[in-house]
């Protein structure tokens, strides 16, 4: 259970939760949309025995309105194929955060609006003033007006989800740009901004009163995508296994690349042109194998063995290997963001790898044939 | 704006992710090449300047 939305509308359709869960962890699964259903009725529909939802709760009408036309634009979004060929985070995500961010604002702007025409003295006095305790402690429990505001705290919900929310906009919106090709920033590129946008938010609210709940999630923000940038992980290039076998020297293209997964250059067999081709294989997590027939390695710049080759494997990992004989040689710059560089003579299954620390040159089936 | 000072700990932070949010932009731009060793204490140091607000805050708090 992560915010008991699942066990909450079992209850109210009055249907196994388990049945419930499936259903959402399906949709999950296929496309994302399950993950924006559940964000939205955590964030849209009350708690058992409170008054208000998370967000925009003083004026329910309008809350299910906006709610249900965010519903409609996430559907055409999902039924215009945006989402279609790799799911929500790698599709249409950026209208998502875009979406996902202006609604957090609006409401919780709407709920400020509302709770300041409230008498001075109540609850929803007491939220507009900006207290974190007020509006996220005491939640519509002070509507009879009888008891005193609490005192005002610094750094208050409202904001901290209005800067949330508006980074979310600026950063949806920058890889919108980035998806159409408005802008060429690459993954890293809207990470970086993301960052930036977190930056300028957070001082921003610091003369508002702080975003404090801000503070570790920017943090956490910059570990998460400083770690990757320093691995020099882009997510550009797609997820899954992309075999390459290649024949003929004219055939090779300039790069090979894969954002998370199994990238293969089979060259057994290949008859390359005279003089020196280069090729680049990029790949951000994963291994990148290269295949060629035993004898033709020139340089495999392995670190570590294993049984029918050589791998390097780590963050960051960059290796030039050298296939060809005499005059016709192809130098491939392989990159690995996090993961494994390996050539073989045969392409390697699960089981064949066995790991030792020894370094090369010195061992294995190529040793022979190393600079 | 309020015109009380601002708040410390969103502040210093906010100023550390800007740097750091501009130098992983320029490593993106292919403008420098960033390194796990250069990025590892700059986040060390956003950390404990974070810290370090939050702990003056709260020493003048009290």
């Amino acid at each position: 259970m992560i915010a008991g939305v699942c066990g909450g509308l079992a209850r109210h359709l009055g249907v196994d939760p388990v049945l419930v869960r499936i259903v959402v962890l399906a949709t999950v699964v296929f496309g994302g949309f399950g993950v924006v259903a559940y964000l939205a009725a955590w964030l849209m529909v009350p708690e058992e025995g409170a008054e208000k939802p998370l967000l925009g709760g003083a004026r329910p009408r309008q809350t299910a309105q906006v709610a249900i036309v965010i519903g409609i634009a996430l559907a055409a979004v999902g039924l215009l194929g945006v989402w279609a060929d790799a799911g929500l985070v790698f599709g249409g995500w950026p209208l998502v955060l875009v979406l996902f961010g202006a609604a957090v604002v609006w409401f919780v702007m709407e709920r400020d609006r509302d709770d300041a025409g409230a008498p001075a003295g109540t609850g929803a006095a007491a939220a507009a003033a900006g207290g974190e305790g007020a509006a996220g402690d005491l939640p519509g429990g002070l509507a009879d007006g009888a008891t005193p505001a609490p005192e005002r705290r610094r750094g208050s919900f409202a904001v901290t989800a209005i800067t949330a929310g508006a980074v979310c906009v600026v950063v949806g919106i920058v890889g919108a740009l980035d998806a159409t090709g408005a802008v060429d920033l690459g993954w890293g590129g809207v990470a970086a901004l993301a960052i930036v946008a977190t930056g300028v938010a957070l001082v921003v609210s610091s003369f508002f009163g702080g975003a404090r709940a801000l503070v570790p999630l920017g943090i956490v923000l910059a570990l998460l995508l400083g770690g990757t940038a320093a691995a020099g992980v882009s997510f550009n290039s797609g997820i899954g296994e992309r075999d390459h076998r290649v024949l003929h020297g004219d055939d090779l293209r300039g790069r090979y690349e894969l954002g998370v997964g199994h990238l293969q250059l089979d060259l057994r067999g290949i008859e390359l042109a005279r003089g020196t081709t280069r090729v680049e294989a990029d790949l951000d997590v994963g291994m990148i194998e290269i295949v060629a027939d035993d004898g033709r390695f020139l340089d495999a710049g392995g670190t570590r063995t294993r049984r029918d080759g050589q791998a390097s494997g780590g963050v960051d990992v960059k290796r030039t290997i050298v296939v060809g004989d005499g005059d016709r040689r192809l130098e491939i710059d392989a990159h690995v963001g996090v993961g494994v560089i390996a050539v073989g003579d045969r392409p390697g299954q699960d089981d064949d790898w066995e790991w030792s620390q020894r370094t090369l040159p010195g061992s294995g089936p190529f040793a022979g044939v190393l600079r | 704006m309020s015109g009380r000072e601002p708040h410390l700990p969103s502040l210093v932070t906010g100023l550390g992710l800007v740097l750091f949010g501009v130098a992983l932009l320029l490593d993106a731009l292919d403008e420098v090449d960033l390194s796990a060793g250069a990025v590892a204490p700059a986040l060390l140091a956003l950390i404990g300047a974070a810290l370090l607000a939050s702990g003056l805050r709260d020493r003048r708090r009290r």
